[in-house]
């Protein structure tokens, strides 16, 4: 709250300062932070809930703190933060149902406790990329998705833990999804996709402020190096909302929002699902290529990121691929990226399909004339620059050179031989490298002679 | 016996048994006069003639006067109830505090320069029509005699079994009947014990024993205690709050003891009906996060939290959002977070009634981040 208090004074002081010098301008700043120019505390769209007594006006704090734990003398059960539901989540890989978070009662489009029954909140991929198709409308019903060959979601039990380990103001009886969303503060960003000022995150680092409302706060800060994705079905739109010029000052920082948990210097997170801990972030120069390292040799990408000429490096946003609640696909993969479909008709993105996440940035063999949809062969044999796997580099774990293919077939799980392909995720992950790190194979496989990024 | 040689036939035996009646009657009415008006202690509330308040016989030639309550004769020789004492219209310098009267002026939270309720608030509304938030039988207590029964809620809500007052007394001997309205006092009323059925026996010698002030340790009497509430303690504006300030208010006795049974703070007097939202397991908790809206808490527990705004800058007193303190000796005009920052039930809450449902002290239903909230939840604004 200081800083917001000290970002509304100087405000204010400009404003006044201005209007003493010179009439007629106005003086615009962002709304103040509060209950009443949030989402829920908006007198018009706000909670409303339709078991209430109508004298509560919308918005009203009791539709979801009832104070007494009891509206006209009925002895319901009583929560924590006298919460009118449960938040009771727990379990590590489950079914989520609407007594597992208070924000389920109302997030949802079955039975929502909200007036009207239903309250949609559209995934990201739709919401600010525009892919409306076969799309699950409520938060619940994202949570559990119709699932493709793997389906995916931020675990709340795990989130709640973690949080609970971490920020100091994440009480026992929190719902997990305050980890990101101040339910007080946050705004209608559906509403306004392409005005950050009506965010509806908080960093949980600083959990009394919204993240992405001020300047400072969205992806302009990497000066220049953000481009934001295509708009769904478009190549002269963008994310958010259909832009007609990528513009990062419209889209809140989700990198240092994201790794406020994923970081590689926070602590580390196990995942039930995986059975280890998930790979951590490096988003820094030091880290990976998707983040603030330059890249170290050509690449082969799709628009709009192939024409930028001088560019040594792009910063990806998280949301440009990845869902921040849940998804149909394995690690929240988005169901569009770039402006495409991400499964391209296929039925999902199984352990070989992985490509088909690449493939909107990248070009596949496809995409070079070369050969086919999520063949990758071009990218990594004959082409020089980042194309590994070519002339002198050409060589195999067994010391040889690669006309063998022994590369492919040598993984476990890969699918066969030959031409077949080689799971994306081999290699190429979030802090990648070859060699790698781990010292498992490709280790062996020096293309650079040294060390150099995978990802 | 006759005077030696006076002769006194029948008649005149009648006139002189008559006259020493009469003598006798009038000896006695003096005495009780003397009592009632002269024997009282020096800061007694009531003063004044004791046909103020007091009928000898119900009776003035044969009629009673059209300042009776017609609902008599009364106990005590009043000439009226609770209500029709203290129905009227308040003033500032008013020696009779009034809870109900015609068209109080209430303003936004009742501490207003016009508003005419006091502490307590007015039974008014609850006999007015709702209209969303304002007005209609949830705006107060529904108390018999003054107020229709409230058609939703037959028991008081939150009643588990009747807590016991500092003599030891419960509402209702522990059990509420279905229906059955709230009164001014006795089994089932606020002021006085809850062991006497008779309303004016329940607060028996607390008009003339009133002494005012700070009311500390006041044993089981209901003179003694807080606005004549058995074992309560506090500081009574000598106004009875009407248009308070920082400086001129009730100082309402609370303890930094969330799940105690202690019978001394003002909220334990509503715990006695509303005891489920006062303490106890399931019901509040002990600590954050709150099953319930907790009382008697002191939000300097709370260091570096949103409640350190309370008051504004220096953190005044604010009499609209009352909070209530361990010593109650004196007024406290600012609050320093250390067992002076007590939320109790009259924090949010007119003990009689306000123009707000739920009888709020301010529109809180009716506002969209809950009102005066904000003065304690000071980051939900």
């Amino acid at each position: 709250m200081f800083k917001h208090t000290v970002r509304v004074f100087i405000g204010h002081t400009i404003c006044l300062g201005v209007a003493a010098f010179l009439s007629g301008i106005t003086c615009v700043h962002a709304l103040e932070v509060n209950y009443t120019n949030s989402a829920h505390g908006n007198a018009t769209y706000g909670v409303n809930r339709s078991d209430m007594p109508d004298a509560y006006a919308v918005g009203n704090c009791a539709h979801c703190h009832v104070q007494h734990g009891s509206v006209d003398g009925s002895a319901g059960a009583v929560h924590g933060f006298a919460l009118f539901s449960a938040n009771l989540v727990e379990g590590a890989d489950i079914t989520y149902k609407s007594t597992d978070s208070v924000c389920f009662q109302c997030h949802t489009t079955s039975n929502s406790r909200q007036q009207g029954g239903s309250v949609p909140n559209p995934d990201y991929a739709e919401t600010f990329g525009g892919f409306s198709e076969n799309s699950d409308q409520g938060v619940l019903e994202q949570y559990n998705p119709d699932t493709q060959l793997e389906d995916s979601y931020h675990n709340l039990d795990e989130v709640r833990i973690y949080a609970a380990q971490n920020f100091a103001w994440f009480k026992e009886y929190t719902t997990p999804c305050e980890a990101c969303h101040n339910p007080h503060i946050a705004r209608r960003n559906k509403a306004h996709v392409k005005d950050p000022t009506y965010t509806a995150i908080s960093l949980p680092s600083d959990h009394g402020n919204l993240w992405g409302d001020d300047a400072g706060e969205t992806m302009a800060r990497y000066g220049g190096d953000y481009q934001a994705p295509f708009y769904y079905n478009s190549t002269t739109s963008y994310e958010p909302g259909g832009l007609l010029n990528s513009d990062p000052s419209k889209v809140p920082d989700y990198v240092t929002f994201c790794n406020e948990c994923h970081g590689s210097e926070k602590a580390p997170i196990y995942s039930t699902r995986r059975e280890r801990n998930l790979v951590m972030v490096n988003w820094s120069a030091a880290g990976d290529k998707h983040g603030a390292r330059g890249r170290d040799g050509k690449t082969w990408l799709r628009e709009p990121y192939a024409t930028i000429g001088g560019k040594s490096n792009y910063v990806l946003s998280c949301v440009d691929c990845h869902e921040p609640h849940a998804s149909p696909y394995p690690f929240l993969m988005r169901r569009s990226i770039n402006g495409q479909p991400l499964n391209l008709n296929e039925p999902g993105l199984g352990p070989d399909k992985r490509g088909f996440q690449c493939l909107q940035c990248h070009q596949d063999d496809n995409a070079m004339g070369y050969g086919g949809v999520n063949d990758w062969a071009r990218q990594h044999h004959g082409l020089g620059g980042d194309s590994p796997y070519s002339g002198r580099n050409n060589i195999g774990p067994s010391g040889k050179p690669l006309a063998n293919c022994d590369c492919h077939g040598a993984f476990e799980g890969d699918i066969g031989s030959g031409k077949n392909p080689i799971r994306c995720e081999i290699c190429h992950y979030h802090g990648s490298s070859v060699p790698n790190p781990a010292g498992e194979w490709p280790a062996t496989v020096t293309p650079k002679n040294g060390e150099q990024k995978t990802f | 016996m006759p005077a030696s040689g006076t002769h006194i036939n029948g008649d005149q035996r009648v006139d002189a048994a008559l006259l020493v009646s009469a003598g006798f009657v009038v000896s006695v009415l003096a005495l009780l006069v003397f009592l009632l008006c002269w024997v009282a202690p020096v800061h007694a509330r009531v003063t004044g003639p004791c046909s103020n308040c007091h009928t000898m016989h119900y009776s003035q030639n044969n009629s009673i006067l059209s300042e009776w309550d017609e609902g008599g004769p009364h106990q005590a020789l009043l000439r009226t109830d609770c209500g029709g004492c203290h129905t009227g219209t308040n003033e500032f310098g008013g020696k009779t505090p009034f809870v109900m009267s015609d068209a109080p002026e209430y303003g936004e939270s009742g501490i207003e320069a016009n508003a005419t309720t006091l502490a307590g608030g007015s039974f008014y509304w609850v006999n007015q029509p709702a209209n969303k938030a304002v007005g209609g039988e949830a705006t107060g207590h529904n108390v018999a005699g003054l107020t229709t029964a409230d058609s939703i809620l037959h028991t008081p809500p939150g009643f588990d079994g009747g807590r016991a007052a500092a003599d030891g007394s419960r509402p209702g001997g522990g059990t509420w009947p279905s229906g059955q309205q709230v009164t001014c006092a006795g089994v089932y009323g606020c002021h006085g014990t809850h062991s006497e059925a008779a309303q004016t026996s329940a607060i028996h010698g607390a008009h003339h024993g009133d002494l005012g002030g700070a009311r500390i340790n006041p044993g089981n009497a209901p003179a003694a205690g807080y606005r004549f509430l058995v074992g309560i303690e506090g500081y009574e504006d000598p106004n009875w709050e009407i248009r308070p300030t920082a400086d001129a208010h009730n100082q309402y006795k609370g303890l930094n003891n969330p799940g105690g049974s202690n019978t001394s703070t003002i909220s334990s007097l509503c715990a006695r009906c509303h005891g489920a939202y006062h303490s106890g397991t399931g019901n509040t908790g002990t600590s954050s996060p709150w099953l319930r809206h907790p009382t008697d808490y002191d939000m300097g527990n709370a260091s570096s939290s949103e409640y350190r705004n309370y008051g504004g800058m220096g953190n005044s007193y604010n009499p609209a959002v009352p909070l209530a303190s361990e010593t109650v000796t004196s007024v406290k005009n600012k609050v320093t977070f250390s067992n002076d920052t007590i939320v109790t039930c009259l924090s949010c809450h007119r003990a009689h009634g306000s123009k707000y449902y739920k009888a709020m002290r301010w529109n809180y239903a009716g506002s969209v981040n809950g009102g005066l909230c904000t003065e304690c939840h000071s980051s939900k604004k």
